[in-house]
């Protein structure tokens, strides 16, 4: 197989620019996991958040707010000088700034008025939203008693409140045996895995098929014995070569963070799923090196391809998040899939083919988009053959 | 001899088609997707219902009347399914729902997986189960004045409300576009680089030709990097102009300062190309793979696909945030933003005009050689 | 003296890309520097532009030591490089213009001198056009005039007909020699002894970094033992009949391939019809049968032992 034999040359040969582009995406997706995996999956051991608190009165209703805040924050002491909180605010040493103004207490047993806590806190910080949710609800249940058991003491109001908000449901987790925090790790370092994937198969892929399709080289080529057929099919198993050891690199190295869940059933879909979506990664890879004889153009499709998709398709933001209209556009790229199938292996804990049918679906979907892109590059390259 | 050069690298740079792809189509395209992609991003209309097994006991009819009317309409909190505890846990398994509500004495909340939606089933569990029991003693110590409640509950108060202590909200969308402004900085680079090759000639045969000219090699390459700059600058403020006015993202009021700060930027990020080209070994492909994976791999450390990230390095890792130029360029956008005073953002603006320096020197002494070894 | 080089020595690492090369281009010639590829012609003209380092020697023009800060110097040298290197950005007249400013300040001065460089290599109908559109002839034209645009009194073209038409490399041997009459001195390499033999006054002969031999066309061939190489087409030869020619007067070598017999002969006078007596006393029947005077490529075969063109 010569010619499968130079196409590895050419890889090999391209090998430098290649692994700076591995070794870096590696990087970031490590750190990308490592700093915001559990981060972003814990919603019940939930990590206290910084606050500062400033009273301008010391009252019943302040020492209860103090009590009612103290398991989910730690009281941070600032100095109360606006450049020093600007300060502690843009560098994350606190995340909230709360501030109970002096009469505030006289003003909230009056029935509410114009006095208001006032907070600041970085907008969208899920931590924040948290904290909102529990001043809330201390002081709307102690509304109700300063309102219906108006003779008792304030004191006493407040600790009722206290009492009625340390009832906590207990969440249980259906399957135990998955360690919480972890769960959403492995989720996290296989949806980032499509960045890096499309990123590095189309660029390296590209390589061959461009040198192949030099044209002095491609005629010189259509005139050996060999038969173009066997050209492209040897070209394409060194690729589909190449595409398998990059899935296989990037397999390994993420058993460093599921080597507690990679027992479990779930990694395994993971696993399956990457294959499947390397294998897009090649189609399309094989399609752009067809469409251009430029190596800059590869480079920018690349850089389109792999960042725009991820947007969209839910690597980066949740797709949850994600409005209706973007999630339409992203459904017509591979990624989306992708995503999606490992969020409905993440949601599972029964594995059999009824629970994974929205899995394989999105397997499927993603081998449609492989075989599309094949085929359309075929369609290409036939044109090309017969138009030169 | 300046204009001359000057005019010529000036269109040479505006015709390079690369070059201008990457540093401002490229930008252009991936503020657009940001702004498609975030634009929804903590809007209320994203919400969907969450898939909710509820098994109900019998002991608790108003839960159940309550989950049943937040569970009609357009925009109803939950997709209900009332039932059996084996069905649901069967639900449950399957990914059908998110989690399943156990009335009674106490309630109990199981989940797959936490989550979002999850997170949101507890809090709407609790505040019931809290709610419940104020209402409890109340009733036990004024039975008159259970009567009360519900109007009291259904009032809207509010306790809270937002104080900026600054000009500006510590905003993390907005570090998103500023890394992405750092990452278009950085891809400036691509010129500094078309500017080296073209005066260096064991990487050109243009440059060849130039370094025959009875001209100073050093002047030849102020001129064109002058244009360079000129250009760059000039293409980073269509590209700011783009997102202040087009993508409607708040860059703060400024101008002057922001468009000081950019100049820097601009030349920092020619000579980081210039910096790489003339010191790495190798083939082009080589230095354009560094230059571009610094810039976007940069960038997305500095915060690009998730702005939390940024901060984070910056307490685990300070010297990756530190030697990150990416990092410094979205900080100083951010300070000048935020910030009353300007201690920050003159900080930052000797740390760029630092790396600028080391970056320009380090190619001095390669450039200044005028004889090669080899061509 | 225009170009004075004195003992060059230039390594590449383990190679020695120049051996003590010696090189000397008088006022008003043409110097070909013929060579075959590796030679280390190229590396020989970036040494005396000073742009490359050297091991050992020195290097004048116009009698003063070159060197990169020899502004002086390079003003009145024009360079025209193997590879084209021209701005793709640029139409053939901003190109032209662009190094042609690199030498010529005034602008007035400047748009004169364009204009004849356009008018020179023939681009006047492409002026506007991209590098892109032109073809391979075209493009060896604009590399040219980009070159000699601001009418330097040394010009140095390293090989600048290489992958040309046969049309388009008389178009510029043709030019070369017209710079040279307008007064230009002319240093030129070329692997085609052809050209070399066509347009130059002088030839230095280069392999693997030395100097094998220099003088006029004449001169070289007078050098060599080789007067006349005659061919003869033959039927069969027996062993006889070979014996007999191996004796004629004035023989160097004869050979018999594809009924080819070849027969080269030393100096002298009569060559031709003594192997024609030889042939007519053997009994030879023969077709066609032509002299010919040595090539440069005999020069180089007879001192080398090995043919110019691999």
């Amino acid at each position: 197989m010569p010619v499968f034999r130079v196409c590895l040359r050419i890889l090999q040969k391209n090998l430098p620019v290649i692994s700076i582009y591995f070794v870096i995406f590696i990087a970031i997706s490590i750190v990308m996991t490592v700093v915001m995996g559990p981060a972003e999956t814990g919603g019940f051991s939930r990590e206290k958040i910084d606050l500062a608190f400033f009273a301008g009165e010391e009252t019943p209703l302040v020492a209860g707010l103090r009590k009612a805040l103290a398991a989910q924050v730690n009281f941070v002491p600032l100095t109360d000088e606006t450049e020093k909180l600007q300060e502690a605010l843009f560098y994350r040493k606190v995340h909230y700034i709360l501030r109970v103004p002096d009469g505030f207490t006289a003003s909230f047993l009056r029935g509410g008025g114009p006095l208001l806590l006032q907070r600041t806190s970085i907008p969208d910080s899920a931590s924040a939203l948290y904290i909102d949710l529990r001043i809330d609800r201390y002081l709307e249940i102690l509304r109700l008693y300063v309102n219906t058991l108006p003779e008792l003491e304030l004191q006493e109001q407040v600790a009722f409140a206290l009492d009625d908000l340390s009832l906590e449901t207990v969440v249980m987790l259906a399957a135990p045996e998955r360690e919480p925090g972890a769960g959403g790790r492995l989720q996290f370092y296989f949806n980032f895995l499509a960045y890096t994937i499309l990123f590095v198969i189309i660029l390296g892929m590209s390589s061959v098929f461009l040198t192949f399709n030099g044209l002095d080289l491609k005629r010189r080529n259509l005139c050996s014995p060999l038969g173009a057929r066997a050209i492209s099919l040897q070209c394409y198993l060194a690729c589909a070569a190449f595409a398998l050891a990059s899935w296989l690199l990037l397999v390994l190295i993420s058993l460093l963070f599921g080597f507690r869940e990679i027992a479990g059933p779930a990694a395994w879909f993971y696993i399956l799923n990457a294959l499947v979506f390397a294998a897009c990664a090649a189609g399309l890879a094989y399609l752009i090196g067809n469409l251009t004889r430029n190596g800059e153009v590869v480079n920018a499709a690349a850089n389109i391809v792999a960042l725009g998709s991820s947007f969209l398709g839910g690597v980066f933001v949740p797709q949850e998040l994600l409005g209706e209209n973007v999630l339409k556009i992203a459904s017509f790229t591979p990624t989306y899939w992708y995503v999606r199938a490992n969020a409905a292996v993440a949601a599972l804990t029964d594995f059999n083919l009824q629970t994974l049918s929205d899995y394989f679906a999105a397997l499927v979907v993603q081998t449609g988009f492989a075989l599309a892109f094949v085929i359309i590059a075929l369609v290409v390259v036939k044109r090309r053959q017969t138009a030169s | 001899m300046f204009k001359h050069i000057f005019k010529y690298r000036l269109k040479i740079l505006l015709y390079d088609k690369s070059t201008m792809f990457w540093t401002l189509l490229f930008p252009i395209l991936l503020a657009t997707l940001f702004h498609m992609a975030f634009s929804r991003l903590g809007a209320e209309e994203t919400f969907r219902a969450i898939d909710t097994a509820v098994v109900d006991s019998g002991k608790d009819e108003d839960f159940i009347s309550l989950v049943k009317s937040l569970s009609a309409g357009e925009e109803r909190l939950f997709n209900l399914h009332l039932t059996s505890k084996e069905e649901a846990l069967a639900l449950l398994a399957a990914g059908k729902v998110q989690g399943i509500i156990e009335t009674g004495e106490k309630m109990a909340l199981t989940v797959n997986r936490p989550g979002l939606e999850q997170s949101i089933l507890k809090t709407f569990v609790n505040n019931y189960a809290q709610t419940a029991s104020a209402a409890n003693r109340i009733a036990a110590q004024r039975p008159e004045a259970h009567a009360m409640l519900p109007a009291l509950l259904a009032e809207d108060a509010v306790f809270l409300e937002e104080r900026p202590i600054s000009r500006a909200e510590p905003d993390n969308m907005l570090i998103l576009y500023f890394s992405l402004l750092a990452m278009t900085c950085l891809l400036g680079g691509y010129v500094g680089m078309t500017e080296v090759n073209a005066i260096q000639a064991n990487l050109s045969g243009q440059a060849a030709r130039i370094n025959f000219a009875p001209a100073h090699k050093l002047k030849m390459f102020l001129s064109g990097i002058s244009a360079a700059l000129v250009l760059q600058f000039a293409k980073l403020l269509l590209f700011l102009a783009y997102m202040v006015f087009v993508l409607s993202i708040d860059f703060g009021e400024r101008a002057g300062l922001i468009a000081a700060a950019l100049f820097l930027c601009a030349l920092l990020g020619i000579s980081f190309g210039a910096f790489v080209t003339s010191l790495v070994k190798g083939g082009e492909g080589l230095k354009v793979g560094i230059l571009l994976t610094v810039s976007v791999a940069g960038a997305h450390l500095a915060g690009m696909s998730y702005a939390g990230l940024k901060y984070m390095i910056e307490t685990a890792v300070p010297p990756l945030a530190f030697i990150n130029p990416a990092s410094l360029i979205t900080d100083t956008f951010y300070a000048l933003y935020y910030f009353d005073t300007y201690g920050r953002f003159i900080e930052n603006t000797v740390w760029l005009a630092a790396f600028t320096a080391v970056f320009a020197g380090a190619t001095y002494f390669v450039i200044r050689r005028r004889k090669y070894a080899s061509l | 003296m225009i170009i004075k080089a004195a003992n060059i020595v230039k390594r590449y690492g383990e190679l020695l890309a120049l051996d003590h090369l010696n090189l000397e281009l008088k006022e008003g010639e043409i110097l070909g520097l013929l060579g075959p590829n590796g030679s280390g012609k190229t590396t020989a003209i970036n040494c005396i532009l000073a742009l490359l380092t050297y091991e050992k020697g020195e290097i004048s023009i116009f009698g003063k030591p070159m060197s990169p800060e020899a502004y002086e110097l390079k003003q009145d040298i024009g360079v025209v490089m193997q590879n084209v290197a021209v701005f793709n950005e640029l139409t053939v007249l901003e190109n032209i213009d662009y190094f042609c400013g690199l030498y010529v300040r005034d602008a007035q001065k400047r748009k004169q001198l364009v204009r004849e460089a356009v008018d020179f290599v023939g681009l006047n109908e492409f002026k506007k056009f991209y590098p892109k559109k032109l073809s391979g002839g075209l493009l060896r034209r604009l590399n040219i005039a980009c070159g000699i645009a601001h009418k330097p009194k040394l010009i140095i073209l390293d090989e600048p007909t290489v992958a040309v038409d046969p049309q388009s490399r008389n178009n510029i041997l043709e030019g070369i020699l017209e710079l040279n009459r307008q007064g230009a001195s002319v240093l030129y390499t070329s692997h085609y002894m052809e050209e070399v033999e066509r347009i130059c006054s002088r030839i230095i002969i280069l392999d693997k970094g030395r100097v094998i031999a220099a003088g006029t066309k004449e001169a070289l061939k007078e050098m060599i033992t080789l007067g006349e190489k005659i061919t003869v087409e033959v039927n069969a030869l027996d062993e006889a009949q070979l014996g007999a020619l191996k004796k004629l007067p004035t023989l160097l070598s004869v050979s018999l391939s594809d009924s080819r017999l070849v027969i080269k002969s030393l100096k002298g006078k009569n060559n031709l019809e003594n192997i024609l007596a030889l042939l007519k006393e053997q009994k030879i029947s023969y077709g066609k049968i032509y002299s010919e005077l040595p090539t440069l490529n005999d020069v180089f075969l007879e001192i080398t032992g090995k043919e110019l063109r691999d």
